[in-house]
């Protein structure tokens, strides 16, 4: 009897030390994601959205949330859409055929149609994360999710596709002219990446460059990659010489990639 | 004279209460329940959850107003078994039977909705006409009784954990209406026509609680949510002033009573069950501890009638069991909902069924055998659109009783057909 007693007891424990701190619903998790969305904060909007997938992993036109009160739920398709304006084109692609697939809407095909087009003009693009489409979708889902939210898990952080480009092609910066670093990284690991610090720094005497010293991004889900552009405008008061530049990095587990120089050419208006 | 006219008022206090309409079988509001036999606890998730389940109320994400009127059509059919004395008496009537609202505010991650009620509890609407012929008069009887017993509620819900809600709601009784008799007579030697008026005056206060267990936010794959509610003990009091008006002869009399309700902690458990988003299958338990409560009635300046005389009795104190048969009035409540959803719509359809137990008693020779227990079907539909949502019900709740005095064999059937139509309006 006794034993009945604890059982109970332990039970009870259990299920209020388990869920104390128990999430919110999928449809809360849906509204906040929209709300980041509405303010262009992609990774949090990616966050939340993860979490109502786990909750309610398809797409409707008419999801009850309580009484006889209902919403147009479309998750993998926002989630995608968020994916899209972090530039991750792949992962974009896939939430939303996804949510293609589960019911049809306006917006994702909208936003297909974008990703398609940007992936034909850039087609490396295209890249190499695992398909959620073989595997049924809670239980990818799920696995995402659980990823995501284990922070025991490291990431494992690689560069890849650095390319400098500039207006005129010349290779150069030249004075008065916008040019952009662009990479990607890569986060092959079983972990989320979380905090991504990316500096930059001119470790040469060239003046007149105008750069963003330091950007911050909220996470990288495992298997997933982040494409980062850095504009570097050469202002009317560009020096001529070679500038040294150094981006490095910062993330929350010490998992940083390592960092990469480049050396780039600079010329001055008054040489022109 | 004067002496008799207060007699008088006590002989037609007696038999205005005798068709009276009281259902202690305090259940929710709202055609949405209605159409789903009130089975409800364990879903209370509108602007009715104050009636049924507080805790219901944590659910709500949006501000929502309700109003539920409800339309009755009553008959009463009393047999014999010979077939003399037979009689029916019907009446209809309309009322506003609750409304309320109900306003979510956010604490941080949790949720707290605060709600106002009024709602009806005990309706004693009835209206009875009634010739008698005596050798040398006619008398027409006409009863019309509107006293409605209500609630003012103030409640509210927190959602301490996304699968545990608590509720809390305060109740303030009191009453409107009243009751107005009227004996008029025609033909000779005639006794004088008279008119008696009742105002009651009800007054208490008690609370309810409630308690929500959401397992779908543990177990996504268990649709089901579980209720419980507990209905605190508290007399119901009520002040009756009744006013004699003998017409022909100018008379006027005026007496007083005070009677006590003894109401017993009811406590109610529900469970409701999702079946895809579309389908909700609910039933509902509640026991409601009667047996042994008391309905004591105290009369001030009294007076009765001895057959040939009128005699001053003064204050008195008279005490019966509030069920005629002394026992509980447990409930059992089970409904159905369907939503249609074609393209742009959301239809509701919803059927249910109750037991109604009453407060009556089959007789024999004048002692209480067992209860009466009726028992109520339900059906109803509406129809949801982006900002309101209206709902009608309909409610068919029979109950018969059977007296026996020797062989004398008497029936007593009373039918109840309510309509009852609700709108919730929901603001953004």
């Amino acid at each position: 009897m006794i034993q009945i007693r604890y059982l109970f007891i332990q039970l009870a424990f259990m299920l209020i030390g388990t869920h104390l701190s128990a999430q919110s619903t999928f449809f809360e998790y849906y509204e906040k994601g929209l709300s980041f969305e509405q303010k262009s904060d992609w990774n949090s909007a990616i966050e939340q959205f993860n979490k109502a997938l786990a909750k309610a992993p398809k797409d409707e036109n008419r999801k009850k949330i309580y009484g006889v009160q209902f919403i147009e739920y479309y998750p993998n398709r926002e989630v995608g859409i968020a994916y899209y304006n972090i530039q991750n084109f792949n992962l974009a692609k896939k939430y939303i055929e996804l949510s293609l697939q589960q019911v049809e809407s306006k917006r994702a095909k909208e936003y297909l149609d974008k990703i398609n087009s940007q992936i034909s003009v850039s087609p490396n693009l295209e890249e190499k994360s695992t398909s959620i489409k073989n595997e049924p979708l809670s239980n990818q889902q799920e696995k995402k999710i659980a990823l995501v939210n284990n922070k025991d898990l490291k990431p494992i952080l690689s560069i890849t596709d650095i390319e400098f480009s500039d207006k005129n092609s010349n290779n150069q910066i030249d004075g008065n002219e916008d040019c952009e670093l662009s990479f990607t990284i890569n986060n092959k690991g079983e972990g989320t990446a979380r905090n991504i610090k990316i500096l930059v720094e001119d470790k040469s005497s060239v003046s007149g460059l105008s750069f963003s010293s330091s950007t911050t991004f909220n996470l990288i889900a495992p298997n997933s990659s982040l494409s980062v552009k850095i504009p570097i405008n050469g202002t009317l008061n560009l020096t001529t010489g070679t500038a040294n530049i150094k981006v490095s990095f910062e993330e929350q587990s010490g998992s940083a990639p390592n960092p990469f120089e480049l050396n780039i050419e600079t010329r001055s208006t008054s040489n022109h | 004279m004067k002496n008799f006219a207060l007699f008088l008022v006590f002989v037609c206090l007696i038999t205005s209460r005798l068709y009276s309409q009281e259902d202690f079988n305090f259940i929710g509001a709202g055609a949405r329940q209605a159409g789903m036999g009130y089975a409800f606890i364990g879903i209370a998730d509108d602007a009715t959850a104050l009636s049924c389940n507080p805790s219901g109320l944590s659910q709500l994400r949006k501000t929502e107003i309700s109003l539920v009127a409800r339309y009755t059509i009553s008959k009463n059919e009393q047999s014999t078994a010979t077939g003399t004395n037979n009689n029916t008496n019907k009446f209809n009537a309309l009322s506003v039977n609750f409304v309320s609202v109900a306003y979510p505010v956010s604490i941080g991650d949790k949720r707290l909705v605060i709600g106002l009620s009024y709602q009806t509890q005990l309706d004693y609407t009835n209206i009875v006409k009634k010739e008698t012929v005596f050798p040398t008069y006619t008398m027409d009887y006409k009863m019309d009784q509107n006293t409605r017993v209500n609630t003012i509620s103030l409640g509210g819900a927190y959602n301490f954990l996304p699968w545990f809600s608590l509720g809390l709601a305060l109740n303030k009784w009191f009453s409107l209406g009243g009751n107005e008799t009227t004996y008029q007579y025609n033909g000779t030697f005639t006794p004088d026509n008279r008119k008696i008026k009742l105002e009651d005056n009800y007054d208490g206060v008690n609370f309810v609680v409630g308690a929500l267990f959401n397992i779908e936010q543990i177990n996504s794959k268990l649709p089901l949510k579980l209720g419980i509610k507990f209905f605190s003990p508290f007399d119901l009091k009520d002040d009756q002033k009744f006013t004699l008006n003998l017409t022909n002869l100018s008379i006027k009399g005026n007496t007083t009573q005070n009677r006590t309700f003894e109401y017993p902690s009811m406590i109610g458990a529900g469970a409701s069950y999702k079946i895809g988003d579309f389908f909700t299958i609910a039933c509902d338990y509640e026991i409601r501890q009667f047996k042994d409560k008391k309905q004591t009635n105290k009369t001030f300046n009294h007076y009765e009638y001895t057959g040939t005389s009128v005699t001053f009795i003064g204050d008195t104190t008279f005490k019966k069991n509030i069920t005629q048969s002394n026992s509980n009035i447990n409930q059992f409540r089970i409904g159905l909902e369907y939503i249609l959803h074609p393209e742009t719509l959301l239809i509701p359809i919803r059927v249910g069924f109750k037991t109604n137990p009453t407060q009556y008693a089959n007789m024999k020779n004048n002692i209480p055998t067992d209860q009466c227990v009726g028992k109520s079907f339900n059906m109803g539909f509406g129809l949801v659109l982006k900002r309101c949502s209206f709902d009608i019900a309909y409610e068919n709740y029979s109950y018969e009783q059977t007296s026996s005095l020797g062989t004398a064999k008497t029936t007593n059937k009373r039918t109840f057909n309510y309509f009852n139509f609700s709108t919730i309006y929901y603001f953004k």
